[in-house]
């Protein structure tokens, strides 16, 4: 499936969850960590729009976790959450599609109360995502 | 007796230690006391419940977060500065308000959480220079800023904390 360049507001973006601070099964929840921006403020999403659901699994395996830490970690689930979401919160999702379907959600405020703004936006952001665990996906 | 220290009123628990700006051996000597007094409170149920299973989820934050990109994204470890004020304002926390989680922030800084629901959540972070760095929602309402560590805790801090809990 051939992806439109930009990111359409009707999209799905998965959020890949790697700790168990990222939600609460519980609950059925993703938590606020989760879209805690990293310290060079491009948070990791993939396009996962016409994917199955073991696909989209596959796809966090490969490039999340082994490629960032192979040392025999798992990706707890997902975050599935509309483009729409972060476009409504200011932010920008830049489709770099390095490696393929990956985005960047970017845009995060700069400035005096940088940080308590960007807490704030991902408050916003878990509040609009649905939690989609491994166990749902297999 | 007990129950009326755990439920002091306003902003302060009653383990929460002064700031220390004596550099004195006397000041010293003060702060190791009630340093060891902490201590003993915390073993009890009845008085430092609260602040051990606070303390105990600090610890296990900082134990899973003690390395470079624990989140396999790239997160600093915890910062110590932050892990220092993590400590001092446990202490500040009232005893009857519910124990918050605790996790580390992408950029190594710890933050406290109390969450009822996906819009109703208050999250506190600890800066540098003693900054508490906050957002909270509340159904359609929002929140964020910026107050100081110090004697006690902040009357912003502590309003939301009750409003998300």
């Amino acid at each position: 499936m051939k992806l439109p360049d930009k990111v359409n507001p009707s999209e799905s973006l998965a959020r890949y969850l790697t700790h168990h601070s990222h939600y609460n099964s519980l609950k059925n929840v993703v938590k606020p960590s989760a879209f805690q921006p990293p310290p060079d403020l491009h948070l990791s999403v993939f396009r996962i729009d016409g994917l199955a659901p073991k696909e989209v699994w596959k796809i966090g395996q490969a490039n999340v976790i082994n490629a960032m830490s192979p040392h025999g970690k798992s990706i707890h689930g997902f975050a599935d959450i509309k483009a729409s979401a972060v476009y409504e919160t200011n932010l920008d999702v830049d489709p770099d599609n390095s490696p393929p379907r990956h985005a960047n959600i970017i845009g995060w405020p700069e400035g005096p109360e940088r940080k308590s703004n960007r807490k704030l936006l991902a408050l916003e952001l878990a509040a609009r995502a649905t939690l989609r665990l491994q166990s749902q996906i297999s | 007796m007990t129950t009326t220290l755990c439920i002091m009123p306003g902003n302060k628990n009653f383990l929460a230690p002064p700031i220390n700006r004596g550099v004195s051996e006397d000041a010293k000597s003060l702060q190791r006391q009630f340093a060891e007094l902490l201590e003993d409170f915390t073993g009890s149920i009845s008085i430092g419940g609260h602040l051990s299973e606070t303390r105990q989820s600090l610890a296990k934050a900082t134990e899973e977060c003690s390395t470079d990109n624990w989140d396999s994204y790239g997160a600093k470890a915890i910062d110590q500065n932050s892990y220092a004020s993590a400590r001092y304002f446990s202490c500040l926390l009232p005893t009857n308000i519910p124990v918050p989680k605790i996790y580390v922030d992408p950029d190594g800084e710890v933050t406290f959480e109390w969450y009822a629901g996906p819009r109703q959540v208050f999250s506190v972070s600890m800066g540098s220079n003693n900054e508490l760095i906050y957002a909270g929602l509340f159904g359609a309402n929002k929140t964020h800023g910026t107050e100081y560590l110090d004697d006690e805790l902040p009357g912003t801090i502590l309003d939301n904390i009750r409003r998300a809990s």
